[in-house]
């Protein structure tokens, strides 16, 4: 949890992605070159397919570009080993996945614990830490429910938690509310904002959710492997005319939400 | 036949793990094929080695002989053997009998002696043994000839050849000792040391006459029309001589028992060792094919919901584990068929590794003696298990109801 | 955590926990059911083979080509003096020394004892006589089997067996008439008392073999200070070679005059059971061989299994930080707990399998009786082999997983994550 605010956070420089398909080769990102400093609420938009995955993961370090250079806190974090990659992510990345993605035979105290004991944090910090964090996401009667007993909203708020125990640098979430209902997912948003708020801490979502993407202080429009234009909702009448360039009843499915008109928050 | 495409595709799919499990198909198919031919080989042989060298098929003794036969008592004997063995002949199923005298002689060069068997028999000994054709320097003596046939491997010790004179003594029916001498008439050699260095043959009345025992028979050796129906001649025999309690019908087994329970009993443990490893194999087929239901929940949803129905579906799974097994058992054939051409054409030559002093006959080189039956029973076990080892797993699929399967995350 | 992890995982595929913890069992049990009927073979054979022919042994070179080992031709012209020079030499490793004095002799009903029937005829019994001394240590498989009588009181009288004795029509008390041809050719009977009837295992040596005291065989035989064989007792047996070795000398024309002597161990007195026990271990090692591949297969199948369906929560702990080795070692950890529980469920059942069979004993058989070992086994649990197989399950547990381990370590933490398995 960062709490120098406008510090530069991370910054990506020329990162391209291409994956093999037999003979064929994918370009998923095509060249995106992009900073993010301390304390920023993030939102990468795109249609499915448009590489905000790819782009996500390759931040996340859990994927490694084809070329260009990632620096989070001005380490090249694209030169580290495996090992390396490992230990960032642990140090200074926390993940908020789609499909919440629980350790299923861990109880919710032990997932958000779980992160604290690969750092080897000692256990009587490990437990007011997590204590904390529980009392933050508001799931003080389920501590000891496994993810299987829980809504999607609370299990995505374990999994919020357990992005946030180890105070990551860097929190990415990859379409944290696909998989919940419209009311779910504006409370998971809300908890984030507010985390993004009060405790400083530095958000990139992915979504294609425009519900979702106006809770963000930025918004980054990528289509086809480049970032294509970038909004600002916090400020007056923001560019609706980009957003034009792709019609919003292509947004495939799969997100569970209502597209709820205009409706802005 | 589209079932049969599906089902090919869905082991191919998951290659690795149908690998593995064609693996254990394949281990205890090529097991099954090939302990088969070499158990039968080896019981063949042994069990034919010692019918053809010593005992026949059935033999009739005086039903007091058998709890004193480790004395070779010569005053238990049976009283009327030429009338008792022209009445088996008789019977449909016997193709030979041979009257026998047994003693325990002692035989010298002059030089040294040694206890052997000594064996008086008729002429028809060479109908019911291989005796006649073992006889390998010499002949074999005529009916009331004095002569001796003896074992290589005793000649070669006492280095008595044919036309040497051989002395021995025994004790008569009254536990006196006669001395009596006759020439060396022939040599045999069956290749198993406990008859070529330990047993004589001498002309049955020329025993009669040396042991002082009148027109007696120790036994009567029979050899039936058919080679493997020892047992059924014995309950013929037995049925034939049912108003004579004075005598006892044996199967040859009985003269065999220390060779005959030593390999049953191997079999045994064989075959529950065989058992095991089978109910290993279908385990590991459940838990592939478990495995492989619980991760196409989805697909067995959407097949389900496209209309097919549940027999289809379990015929699906099912004939998935068929084609494993059926491959296995391809596969298996290989290795199978290779030993088996080995241990069946050539054999192994265990003259080397068994000791000379094994009682049992091996003879010198072991052939495996294979049956397509073998081939067909192993197939069968091993097709069985795999479609064993998938039913349960195949019903599960088919009663899965069709909403659960489609939600199915995982 | 790692470790509960690793548990509450196999707990939650209890299912398929239960698979591999059952083939390793399987495989476990029946490693230590067949390791422990071998050992009961091979113990056996030490236990009571060995000792009563002895560690060492002293004979005419010619014994072995003999057609009849019995001849008294091959007798030691001067054991007594042997066994003297052997003493002698207050060699620690040596327990005992004796001679033996083997014989052909034939065992006839005493016409005297007044049970005999008029008119019947004597029976007889070719048989092999031991001329022993009374407290001989070579012959304990006899001397612990009495059941009537006890083995030579003084050294008076015959001991053989209740098979023998029923054949021959003798009891415990009645006289027996032993009738040996002497080295001279002369025929020479002894009429002895029953003191002592046996039964040990093996029917084919009750019905072979009688005991009488040394001197009294010695005399019939008129083969004063002779024996067959000088046979050797050692503390271990391991020394048999090295002592054969020093004994050598001695045996150089001293130990008898002219005839040349052997010196045999225990290895090669026992030569075609050992190449026996090497067959069966053969066959024994290959079953074991391929009950270890078979549930290895199902192991790796089954791991491999575990490992793919939750390859996403892998991916997810790797992206929590967790690094690729750690993953690996809690999958391997949590193969080695089911690999512990199977051998620990093996030990279990093996136990109980050799507690079962060992209490009648398995039929091997006949022809174990040949070799002067007892027809029916009785598996003998050893706790080294009980280790060795626990280890053994363990390791081929872990072997399984490691390819699984291995395949999800590997792999990419997105493309792990991307696998909706
Ligand atoms: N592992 C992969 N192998 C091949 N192509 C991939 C892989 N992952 C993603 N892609 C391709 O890269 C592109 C971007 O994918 P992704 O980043 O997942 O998009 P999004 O998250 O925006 O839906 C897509 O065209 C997708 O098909
Ligand atoms: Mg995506």
């Amino acid at each position: 949890m960062s709490d120098n605010a406008g510090r530069m956070l991370l910054e990506v420089r020329g990162v391209t992605k291409d994956y093999r398909l037999g003979k064929t080769s994918i370009h998923a990102l095509r060249g995106i070159d992009l900073s993010v400093e301390a304390g920023d609420f993030v939102s990468v938009v795109g249609p499915s397919g448009c590489g905000k995955t790819t782009l996500l993961n390759i931040i996340g370090c859990i994927d490694k570009p084809s070329s260009g250079k990632i620096f989070l806190d001005g380490l090249d974090v694209s030169t580290f080993d495996d090992n390396g990659e490992a230990d960032t992510r642990l140090a200074r990345i926390g993940f908020i996945f789609q499909s919440f993605n629980l350790v299923g035979v861990l109880d919710v105290r032990e997932n958000i614990e779980f992160p604290l004991i690969l750092a080897k944090v000692p256990k009587a910090e490990r437990a007011r830490r997590v204590d904390r964090l529980i009392e933050l996401v508001e799931l003080g009667e389920f501590v000891r429910h496994k993810p299987d007993e829980l809504s999607g909203g609370q299990r995505q708020r374990v999994a919020i938690a357990r992005a946030l125990v180890n105070r990551p640098s860097l929190v990415i979430a990859d379409e944290p509310t696909a998989n919940l209902d419209s009311a779910t997912s504006t409370t998971i948003m809300e908890a984030m904002k507010a985390l993004n708020e009060e405790e400083k801490v530095t958000f990139i979502f992915s979504t294609h959710n425009e519900l979702i993407e106006r809770y963000a202080k930025r918004i980054l429009l990528i289509r086809d492997g480049i970032i294509i234009g970038e909004e600002f909702p916090g400020e007056k009448n923001p560019g609706e005319r980009r957003r034009g360039e792709w019609s919003r009843g292509s947004a495939p499915g799969g997100d569970s939400g209502p597209h709820a008109g205009g409706g802005a928050p | 036949m589209e079932l049969l495409g599906i089902a090919i595709r869905n082991i191919r799919r998951n290659e690795r793990r149908s690998r593995l499990t064609i693996i254990t198909i394949v281990i205890g198919v090529a097991i099954l094929m090939n302990m088969q031919g070499i158990y039968r080989g080896l019981t063949t042989t042994v069990y034919g080695h010692m019918m053809a060298m010593d005992t026949a098929q059935v033999q009739v003794e005086n039903a007091a002989y058998r709890a004193d036969a480790r004395r070779i008592p010569l005053d238990k004997t049976i009283a009327d053997p030429d009338a008792v063995a022209a009445s088996l002949r008789a019977l449909p199923g016997v193709a030979a009998v041979s009257e026998r005298v047994d003693a325990s002689f002692e035989i010298t060069n002059g030089r040294e002696g040694v206890r052997v068997m000594a064996r008086g028999v008729s002429q028809d000994e060479a109908r019911v043994t291989d005796l006649g054709r073992s006889i390998v320097a010499g002949r074999l003596f005529a009916a009331g000839e004095p002569g001796l046939v003896i074992g290589k491997g005793m000649a070669t010790k006492l280095g008595l050849k044919v036309g040497d004179a051989a002395w021995f003594t025994a004790l008569d029916r009254h536990s006196v000792r006669n001395l009596g001498s006759a020439p060396v008439v022939g040599i045999f050699e069956y290749g198993f040391p406990l008859l070529d260095d330990y047993m004589i043959y001498l002309d049955i009345d020329q025993a009669r006459s040396f042991l002082d025992l009148g027109k007696v028979a120790t036994r009567l050796v029979v050899r039936g029309s058919e080679p493997r129906a020892s047992a059924a001649l014995a309950k013929e025999i037995g049925r034939a001589l049912a108003a004579r309690p004075d005598l006892a019908v044996y199967e040859w087994k009985t003269f065999a028992e220390n060779l005959v329970s030593t390999i049953e009993t191997r079999l045994q443990l064989l075959l529950s060792i065989l058992a095991v490893l089978f109910s290993l194999i279908i385990a590991g087929i459940f838990n592939t094919m478990a495995m492989n239901v619980r991760e196409r929940y989805r697909e067995i949803g959407t097949l389900r919901a496209i209309g097919i129905r549940r027999s289809g579906l379990e015929a699906i799974f099912l004939l998935e584990g068929l084609v494993m097994g059926v491959m296995g058992c391809a596969i298996a054939a290989i290795p199978a068929t290779a030993v088996g051409l080995w241990l069946g054409v050539w054999g192994i030559d265990i003259s080397g590794i068994m000791p000379r002093d094994i009682p049992i006959p091996f003879g010198s080189v072991l052939h495996a003696a294979y049956s397509p039956v073998d081939a067909l029973r192993a197939v069968a076990a091993g097709t069985g298990a795999a479609l064993l080892g998938s039913w349960f797993p195949a019903r599960r699929a088919a009663r899965l109801p069709i909403t659960a399967a489609i939600a199915a995350v995982r | 955590m790692i470790l509960r992890l690793a548990l509450l995982s196999a707990i939650k595929h209890w299912r398929r926990s239960l698979v591999v913890a059952g083939a390793v069992a399987v495989a476990c049990a029946v490693m230590i059911a067949i390791g422990s009927l071998l050992n009961g073979i091979t113990g056996s054979f030490y236990d009571s083979v060995i000792p009563n022919s002895g560690h060492v042994r002293i004979e005419d070179a010619r014994t072995a080509d003999s057609l009849n080992p019995l001849d008294l031709e091959l007798l030691l012209p001067n054991a007594a003096g042997l066994v003297a020079k052997i003493e002698a030499l207050g060699d620690r490793r040596i327990v005992d020394v004796e001679p033996i004095l083997g014989f052909g002799a034939l065992l006839v009903e005493d016409r005297d004892v007044t049970t005999l029937q008029g008119g019947q005829d004597p029976r007889n019994l070719a048989m092999r006589g031991m001329g022993v001394s009374p407290d001989t240590r070579f012959a304990d498989n006899v001397r612990f089997a009495m059941k009537e009588g006890s083995f030579l009181p003084g050294g008076r009288g015959i001991a053989l067996s209740e098979r023998a004795a029923r054949l021959v029509g003798a009891k415990l008390g009645t006289g027996l008439l032993v009738l040996v041809q002497d080295r001279n050719g002369e025929p020479w009977y002894e009429r002895l008392v029953v003191t002592g009837l046996f039964a040990t295992e093996s029917a084919d040596f009750d019905e072979s073999t009688f005991y009488i005291a040394e001197e009294t065989a010695a005399s019939m035989l008129d083969a004063a200070g002779m024996a067959r064989e000088v046979r050797l007792l050692l503390a271990d047996r391991n020394d048999a070679e090295a002592v054969a070795r020093e004994l050598a000398p001695l045996t150089g024309g001293g130990g008898g005059g002219g005839t040349t002597l052997r010196i045999q161990t225990w290895q090669t007195i026992n030569a075609s059971i050992f190449a026996i026990l090497l067959f069966v271990k053969i066959l024994l090692g290959i079953i074991m061989a391929l009950f270890a591949i078979v549930s290895g297969t199902i192991i790796a199948n089954s791991s491999l299994m575990s490992v793919m369906e939750r390859i996403r929560e892998y991916g997810t702990m790797r992206a929590i930080g967790l690094r690729a080795r750690s993953l690996e070692r809690l999958i391997l950890l949590e193969g080695l707990m089911l690999g512990a529980l199977g051998a620990a469920l093996g030990v279990g059942i093996g136990f109980i399998v050799i507690a079962y069979l060992s209490r009648g004993g398995i039929d091997l058989g006949g022809i174990m009786e040949s070799l002067g070992l007892s027809r029916y086994n009785r598996p003998r649990g050893d706790f080294w082999w009980f280790a060795f197989c626990t280890l053994a399950s363990v390791v081929v547990s872990l072997a399984a997983t490691a390819k699984a381990a291995r395949s999800v370590g590997s792999m990419g933490v997105a493309e792990s994550l991307a696998t909706s398995s």
